[in-house]
Parts: C-alpha cells; sequence; structure tokens
C-alpha cells in the first residue's frame, strides 16, 4: 500500500537523518506491532533484534529504560533447552524460537510441543540481542546450541535452520557462523564444507546464491561472504578472477541505492546487504556514496518514524534496521558504527570481547 | 436539534475499531489454543488439518503450522494409504491458494516439494504449468525458477527443451537475467565439452556469442547480455585478435 511520504516530505527532510522520529518507531516495534506483520508472528525474535539493534545504532537504548530486563527475559524465555523426558533426544531442538505463538504454555523445553523447536535465525538473533542489550549468556546454554548445529549441517555443507523438513541454503551458513563467532566455539561447523557450499554457489556472474544452480542475490552473497570473514577464510577461498569478477558484480548493484540482482529495483536494505560486502572485500570506497545516502534517507517516512524499501511506501521494521546498517556503513553522524559481518554495533562487539575476558 | 442524523465520531470509529480487532484476536488464540490442545493430545487428525488450513491461509509463512500439517498428513495416510491421492489433491489447491497471498513463500514451495516426491501419481505437467503462470506474474520470482528446476529434475524435461524455455522468456524481454543465469546452466548440460567437464563445446559458445550479440545490439544498455557476454568470453579458449582497425 502505498502512503505518500515524498509529497510530505519536505527537501530538508531527505538530506537529513530524522534520528527521533526511529527511536520513536523502534520502541514503538517492541510494544505492539500493526496487522500488516501478522506474517511475523512466528519470527517476533527477529523483529526484536531490528528494533534493538536500531535503537543501538541510534544510540538510543535508553529509550528502553526499565525494560530491558524484562527484555532479556522474553529472549530468555523463547530458550528450548534439552528435552527433560526424552534424553535420546539430546539437542536436537535446541536453540532460540521466533515466538511463543506455537508453543502455548511458557515451555523452556521441547516437551512441551514437539513442533516448537529452535530456528537457526531466531537463535542468531536473540543472541545478538542479548549482546546489545549487554547480558552476559550466562543463562545460555552453549553446549545444546554448538550440539545443534552439529545436526543441522548437511553433507553439502549447507545448514537446515531446524530440523524439520526443511529448507538449507546460505542464510543458514551465515546464522551458524554468527553464533560459533558469539559463543567463540566452532566445532559445531564444518568450516570446510560450508566453504565447499559457497564456492558451489558462486555464479557465472560470480555472485554467489542461495545455493548451486541458484540465481546470484545480494542478500545471500552477504551471507556467504560475512560467513567466510567471521571464518577467518575469505583469503584464498576465491581465485584472483572470481574475486574481482565479485566486487564487480556487487559494484554494479548501485544505481542510487543499490539493488539485490541485476535488474531489479533498489532497496533500501541492500545498501547494508551488498555495502557490508564491499566493506568486507575491501572496495567499499568504489561506490557512489552521495547517490547512496541519498536513496536510503529518501526512504525515511517522517510521519511515523522507520525506513521503507522504496520511499513512498510503509516503513517496516527490517528495511529500517538495515537502511540505517547501510548509512552507519557510511560514517553517517549521528549512528554507531556497525560491524560489517556480524550486523550490530562495534560497541555490542566490544561488549562480546569483555565476556571472553 | 431534532433528527441529527448520528455520525459516529473519530472516537467512537476508532472504539468500533479496537473492538473488532479484540475479537479478531480472541478467534485467532482460539484457533491457536484449538490446534495446541490437538497437538497436546496427540489428535493429529483432519479435523487438526481445517484448523491449521484456517491459520495458514492468513498467514502462509507460519513454519510451526506446517510441521503440524506434514506429521498429520503422514499419520492419516498409515492408517488410511488409499486417502493419498484425496488428500494431496487438496493440498496441492490449497497450496496453490497460499500462493496468491505471498508467491514468494519459502514455506509454500517447501510443501509443495513435499506433497509432490510422495504423491502416487504426480502431474509434473501441471506443476510446470503453475510455474509458467505465476512466471508470467513475476519474471524475476527466483522461488519459482528453484522450483521449476526441481519439477523439470522430476519430470524429465530434457535440457533442451529447458534451453528453448529461456530462449521464448529471453525474445520476449531481454532484460530477463534470470532466464539468462537459467541458460548458464544449462548451456554446458546441453553441449558438454568431452574433454573438459563442466565447460560447453567451443561451437556452443560461437553460438551463444551470436545469440547474445543480438540481445545487446537491441538493448545496449541492458546489464544481463553483457554480464552473459563476459562469461563467454571468460570460458573460451581462443584469443581474439584485432584484424583490422578502420
Amino acid at each position: 500500500a502505498k502512503v505518500s511520504n515524498s509529497s510530505m516530505m519536505s527537501d530538508a527532510d531527505k538530506t537529513v537523518l530524522l534520528r527521533e522520529k526511529h527511536v520513536k518507531f523502534f520502541t514503538r516495534c517492541l510494544s505492539v506491532l500493526p496487522q500488516r506483520y501478522e506474517t511475523y508472528d512466528s519470527n517476533r525474535m527477529t523483529i526484536c533484534f531490528f528494533a534493538l539493534s536500531g535503537l543501538d545504532l541510534l544510540d538510543s537504548l535508553d529509550a528502553i529504560g526499565g525494560d530491558r530486563a524484562s527484555i532479556i527475559d522474553w529472549i530468555y524465555s523463547l530458550q528450548v533447552l534439552p528435552s527433560e523426558c526424552d534424553s535420546a533426544l539430546g539437542s536436537t531442538y535446541c536453540g532460540f524460537r521466533g515466538s511463543k505463538a506455537a508453543g502455548g504454555k511458557s515451555s523452556s523445553s521441547i516437551d512441551d510441543c514437539p513442533y516448537d523447536g529452535g530456528h537457526l535465525a531466531m537463535t542468531y538473533t536473540a543472541l545478538a540481542s542479548l549482546l546489545i542489550l549487554g547480558d552476559d549468556f550466562s543463562r545460555v546454554h552453549r553446549p545444546a546450541i554448538i550440539e545443534a548445529l552439529k545436526l543441522l549441517q548437511l553433507p553439502d555443507g549447507s545448514f537446515s535452520p531446524m530440523v524439520y523438513d526443511c529448507e538449507n541454503d546460505v542464510r543458514f551458513i551465515y546464522c551458524a557462523c554468527c553464533i560459533s563467532f558469539m559463543l567463540n566455539d566452532w566445532s559445531g561447523v564444518n568450516q570446510d564444507q560450508a566453504i565447499e557450499y559457497i564456492r558451489k554457489s558462486q555464479g557465472y556472474d560470480c555472485g554467489i546464491a542461495q545455493g548451486p544452480a541458484m540465481e546470484s542475490h545480494g542478500g545471500s552473497t552477504f551471507c556467504a561472504v560475512a560467513s567466510l570473514a567471521l571464518m577467518k577464510r575469505l583469503d584464498g577461498t576465491f581465485s584472483d578472477v572470481k574475486l574481482e569478477g565479485l566486487k564487480r558484480w556487487c559494484v554494479q548493484r548501485q544505481q542510487t541505492g543499490f539493488n539485490g540482482r541485476p535488474n531489479k529495483p533498489v532497496d533500501t536494505c541492500y545498501s547494508f546487504w551488498v555495502g557490508a560486502t564491499l566493506k568486507l572485500l575491501g572496495c567499499y570506497d568504489m561506490i557512489e556514496k552521495d547517490f547512496n545516502r541519498g536513496y536510503v534517507l529518501e526512504a525515511q517516512s517522517p510521519m511515523t518514524g522507520g525506513l521503507s524499501k522504496y520511499h513512498d511506501t510503509h516503513p517496516d521494521a527490517l528495511h529500517s534496521y538495515l537502511g540505517l546498517s547501510g548509512l552507519s556503513l557510511l560514517g553517517e553522524p549521528g549512528l554507531l558504527p556497525v560491524d560489517p559481518a556480524l550486523n550490530i554495533s562495534l560497541r555490542a562487539v566490544q561488549h562480546l570481547h569483555e565476556l571472553r575476558h | 436539534m431534532h433528527g441529527r442524523v448520528k455520525v459516529k465520531t473519530t472516537e467512537e470509529q476508532a472504539e468500533a475499531k479496537e473492538k473488532e480487532r479484540l475479537q479478531k484476536l480472541e478467534k485467532f488464540k482460539k484457533l491457536l489454543d484449538a490446534i495446541h490442545a490437538k497437538v497436546d493430545a496427540k489428535e493429529l487428525d483432519i479435523e487438526l488439518l481445517e484448523l491449521t488450513q484456517h491459520v495458514l491461509s492468513g498467514n502462509p509463512d507460519y513454519y510451526t503450522l506446517w510441521n503440524i500439517r506434514r506429521e498429520t498428513m503422514d499419520v492419516l495416510l498409515e492408517t488410511k494409504p488409499e486417502d493419498i491421492k484425496q488428500l494431496f489433491g487438496h493440498e496441492l489447491h490449497f497450496l496453490e491458494s497460499c500462493l496468491q497471498v505471498n508467491p514468494k513463500s519459502y514455506s509454500v514451495f517447501l510443501q509443495r516439494r513435499w506433497v509432490m516426491t510422495r504423491h502416487p501419481n504426480p502431474d509434473w505437467k501441471q506443476e510446470l504449468s503453475l510455474c509458467n503462470t505465476f512466471l508470467q506474474h513475476d519474471e524475476r520470482n527466483f522461488h519459482c525458477w528453484d522450483y521449476r528446476r526441481f519439477v523439470v529434475k522430476h519430470a524429465g524435461v530434457s535440457v533442451g527443451e529447458e534451453f528453448e524455455f529461456t530462449n521464448s522468456k529471453i525474445k520476449a524481454n531481454f532484460s530477463n537475467y534470470s532466464a539468462w543465469h537459467y541458460r548458464s546452466k544449462l548451456l554446458p548440460e546441453l553441449y558438454p565439452d568431452p574433454t573438459s567437464k563442466g565447460r560447453p563445446t567451443e561451437d556452443a559458445l560461437l553460438q551463444e556469442y551470436q545469440y547474445v550479440q543480438n540481445a545487446f545490439f537491441t538493448d545496449p544498455s541492458d546489464q544481463s547480455a553483457w554480464f552473459y557476454h563476459r562469461w563467454l568470453l571468460g570460458r573460451s579458449i581462443f584469443c581474439f585478435t584485432i584484424s583490422s582497425v578502420c
């Protein structure tokens, strides 16, 4: 649905980051979501992450005030612990859920609902959110999560997000790498196999797809490159020709902002997905920064705060966060610097390092 | 004073809307509670299918409910295997309506694959036709392209036929990058170089040069053909030489 943002957008609004509006937008996301979001009910953890990380980049986590502890408790309530009834299950379903929508009760293990297991993307965003909130991971069941990773990696090197019959692709390699990095334990990931899958997913155009045979895409390219960076295996994975081709494919995503595939419209979120990829590949300076900045700022919603994928459409949590993340890569004043591989503020990464010592 | 038509004030409208919202929420919660109750009681039956269908038709991305559905169908088919055609027929129909809601749903296409790999008489032609329809709506829908590749593998559609399909898509629109991508995968399969695994023959490459030149002469500003061209250049082993400079 279209909302005529641009008609309400003054020229000044198009060149300025509307910080306070975005702070309000993210705090609202944490309390109530409009009907349009109903398809995200099972993924509420990801919305929480976008809001928290968005506030963090805006250096405005104090906006959640006294709710910090209860949000941390909420996140931990989504953790799926090893079964108490069936030890043979081991860590099969462990990790974090997206929400308690399917569980019904405030269950903490798979025993209450056998279909309500952990999901890698929720585990990743849960851990990242805890870091952002300054938690010390003391309630995280590390061994269960790492064991679960082993069960989720397939022979071809990719990961599935859950043990049930489901998809597998580069997105979940990324989640697994983030989790391993944050928990500082790589025993759950066979890195060589994962890298082989990534190599096979690089296409004729040198972009990287969700998997072999599939079409190159800005999101999957980010997942692949960031995974390699987190594994510290970026050097030496691609031949010189393929590496240059990859950089080239990424740089050519820029039109004003960035698109995710050739001949697709530009979309705010790719200012992060592709921007961060270029940062990790060491060629971010090849982009035209003013056009990129201009596009993202125009996607702001001056009425409600937040950013949308295109200007003149409804803002949403994902594009709001990734738009800001993309601006942070540009060094936008008023935003904390973001880590291009983990997609959280450098401050949150610093907290992670402090936890280890 | 008299006979003034009662018009709901904005406050009253907001209240009415809130009431409606709460009623909807109540209904939704009741549905989910009913689903949980049946799962807890291990009642994996037709009623559970109906309940989950109700929720999934509005929200096809609720992956837990698809998990429940698959397990329920497995249980039902264990006791009455003869129902499989009816059950799966209904599921495929339902999935198509879900695709109308969200044609880019990972869960929906996954469920479709699940059904088709278990169907005793899978109608792959119908699946191909479904792909064609959705690609007509959005020629860049990669979920659909990926599903098409799955169907083609099972349906025994020849590489040549699919190569011809990319022809028709590119002819309709030179900037259909997804079609060019598919072509890049099909070319070495259709014309495999016996001396070098994964490479197309030199003749095939030369043919493709002609083909792609048509594309970028027609629309020199479209990047699809140029990406493909660059890839072809990288594949060939002979070197271009400049024979004359005019």
